[in-house]
């Protein structure tokens, strides 16, 4: 479903642009972002969405908010953004299976992240009982017209990615847990926090104005598929 | 009466219709913006305008950061020597390069890194030098090369606040070793979110590229095109941008100049300047002190800011730091303040700001 947004058409951006110089509002967390935000958690039926500049950062975000300190387990099969965030992340991390967790001792695993293309429902009850363990489990989707796959298994974390080939990138957290977003928000900068939490460092992943209007287009597109 | 909260960001806006001609420009017959050419196009003309070999562009200067430093340490190495009086988050984009910042002071005279400074604190673990050029004036770069060059440390350049500006009347970015820009829309030229590195290194510019790919050392750091889009018509526009500065600055050079108690850090006119931020100094002379100033303007919603307050080696952080002396700094920590400026600062706004500013210190 995703590959046929690929192609950006020059009449939604000049639609973009032009609602943005109508606003007036150049840097970041905006008018188009936060309805952006507001309109995600909407259509995803989740409490917090959180934008964020790509899909790489945003991976590396969630982790980043979450880690306990125990390893982050890998499961085989992710994809490349979901590799290249752990090796930048500053996390200790670990490259498993469903097979390796089932059978291995889980006290030094504090959280496991899977690529929702590795979702079925035979591993779901699986990764259901690890979170019931206390492991937090990171799902990371290729789009968000993929949260079909939620059906299988709605975790406490998802990370959506957002794009069009390379034109325009983004990246989206969604959790229920309002401390745990407000700890992405913090990361993310301080522009679009709503209060000011202590996180060990800050990565400059801003959503811009432009995203935030051509993801509002996205989203619109997908409710008329469905 | 009610005013407009006026703030110390540029935030310039190119004309709409340069903007949307440029769309059109980089669309293919069927009407669909074609992948990467406007980000091309940015590439070669910051090249041209900053006489450099190569220019990279990032997402943001945040990792256009990140990537120079991982792309230009030591391997092996841990610490990166930097400024302590700068942006407030410089040591978070060291943590993400999986570096110890070593935070070392600066020179009163500029609030430029020090030299002596650096000299101080080169290890066998030093892994790059990070000069950062201060937002009024730029570093002493020829200097900061040659320590470079003799301690056998490679140095990047901070030059997020430094675009149209030269050193020995070479403009910043044609250094060659790796100099970092921003394209926020707070900065001088506004792509609303991005950042870049000019360099004449080809094998830096490959690494950079790497990373910004998500290649081995790095991570997925590509610009927008529509962000490249608007950077280019900001470029176009940028003469006109120092202009609308260099006015602002001029009023506030006149009206400043009748208050006793603040010095305003003038621009070294013997050079090209943007004349975009304005900074002064509270003298020791004031009767008010830096922080009732800033309190003061910003609740008649003059936004100004304490500058580079607290400086990074007083703010606690869960990772590792290392610092020095720090005698300059901490002197200098408080007494500096950012005036608005910009493209929506005009001349009659510059007249309120000194008038409150003269007002406030008759009263004391």
């Amino acid at each position: 479903m995703s590959n046929q947004y690929n192609r950006l058409s020059s009449k939604n951006c000049k639609e973009v642009l032009m609602q943005i110089y109508k606003n007036r509002y150049f840097t970041n967390h905006g008018p188009l972002t936060q309805q952006f935000e507001s309109e995600l958690e909407t259509f995803l039926n989740v409490s917090n969405a959180v934008t964020i500049m790509n899909n790489t950062l945003a991976i590396m975000v969630a982790m980043s908010g979450s880690y306990s300190g125990k390893k982050v387990a890998i499961l085989s099969g992710c994809e490349k953004d979901v590799l290249d965030a752990v090796n930048i992340s500053n996390v200790d991390f670990v490259n498993t299976t469903i097979d390796n967790l089932a059978t291995e001792s889980l006290s030094s695993i504090g959280m496991l992240v899977v690529s929702s293309n590795t979702l079925t429902k035979d591993n779901s009850v699986f990764l259901k009982g690890l979170e019931e363990k206390g492991i937090t489990v990171i799902i990371c989707y290729l789009s968000i017209s993929d949260f079909h796959y939620r059906e299988n298994f709605e975790s406490v974390i998802s990370v959506y990615s957002l794009g069009w080939g390379t034109l325009v990138q983004g990246g989206i957290i969604t959790t229920d847990d309002d401390n745990l977003a407000e700890i992405f928000r913090n990361i993310r900068s301080s522009y679009g926090a709503r209060k000011a939490m202590k996180v060990k460092a800050t990565c400059n992943g801003r959503f811009s104005e432009i995203q935030a209007g051509i993801g509002l287009n996205l989203l619109n597109k997908i409710k008329e598929c469905i | 009466m009610t005013h407009k909260i006026l703030s110390t960001s540029n935030l310039y806006e190119p004309k709409i219709e340069g903007v949307l001609g440029l769309v059109d420009n980089f669309s293919d017959d069927s009407g669909e913006l074609i992948e990467g050419l406007a980000i091309q196009d940015l590439e070669d003309r910051l090249c041209k305008y900053h006489k450099s070999k190569y220019c990279v562009s990032f997402n943001s200067g945040f990792w256009a950061l990140v990537a120079s430093i991982v792309s230009k340490s030591i391997e092996g190495r841990d610490e990166i020597i930097m400024p302590s009086l700068t942006y407030r988050r410089l040591a978070d984009v060291v943590y993400w390069t999986k570096h110890t910042p070593v935070f070392v002071d600066i020179n009163t005279d500029s609030l430029a890194i020090s030299t002596n400074a650096i000299r101080g604190a080169i290890t066998s673990n030093t892994a790059l030098i990070l000069a950062v050029h201060p937002i009024v004036n730029c570093c002493n770069v020829n200097e900061l090369i040659n320590i470079s060059k003799e301690y056998g440390i490679p140095i990047v350049f901070d030059a997020v606040e430094s675009v149209h500006e030269t050193y020995s009347g070479k403009r910043i970015g044609s250094f060659g070793v790796g100099e970092v820009f921003s394209l926020h829309a707070s900065k001088l030229i506004n792509g609303i979110e991005g950042g870049y590195v000019c360099t004449n290194d080809q094998y830096l510019s490959e690494r950079l590229q790497s990373f910004r790919g998500g290649d081995s050392i790095g991570i997925s750091s590509k610009m927008n095109d529509i962000h490249a889009i608007i950077s280019l018509s900001s470029l176009a526009e940028i003469n006109h941008n120092v202009e609308h500065n260099k006015s602002i600055y001029v009023k506030y050079k006149l009206m400043l100049s009748t208050i006793p108690y603040v010095r305003l850090l003038e621009f070294d006119e013997s050079e090209q300047t943007s004349y975009k931020n304005i900074v002064i100094e509270i003298l020791d002379s004031s009767p008010i002190n830096r922080d009732t100033l800033v309190s003061f303007l910003n609740k008649k919603d003059i936004l100004t800011r304490a500058h580079y307050f607290p400086p990074l080696h007083l703010k606690r952080t869960d990772y590792k730091t290392i610092n020095t002396d720090m005698v300059n700094t901490e002197f200098s920590a408080t007494r500096y303040v950012n005036l608005p400026c910009g493209s929506r600062v005009f001349v009659s706004d510059v007249e309120r700001i000194c008038s409150l500013i003269k007002g406030l210190a008759d009263n004391e």
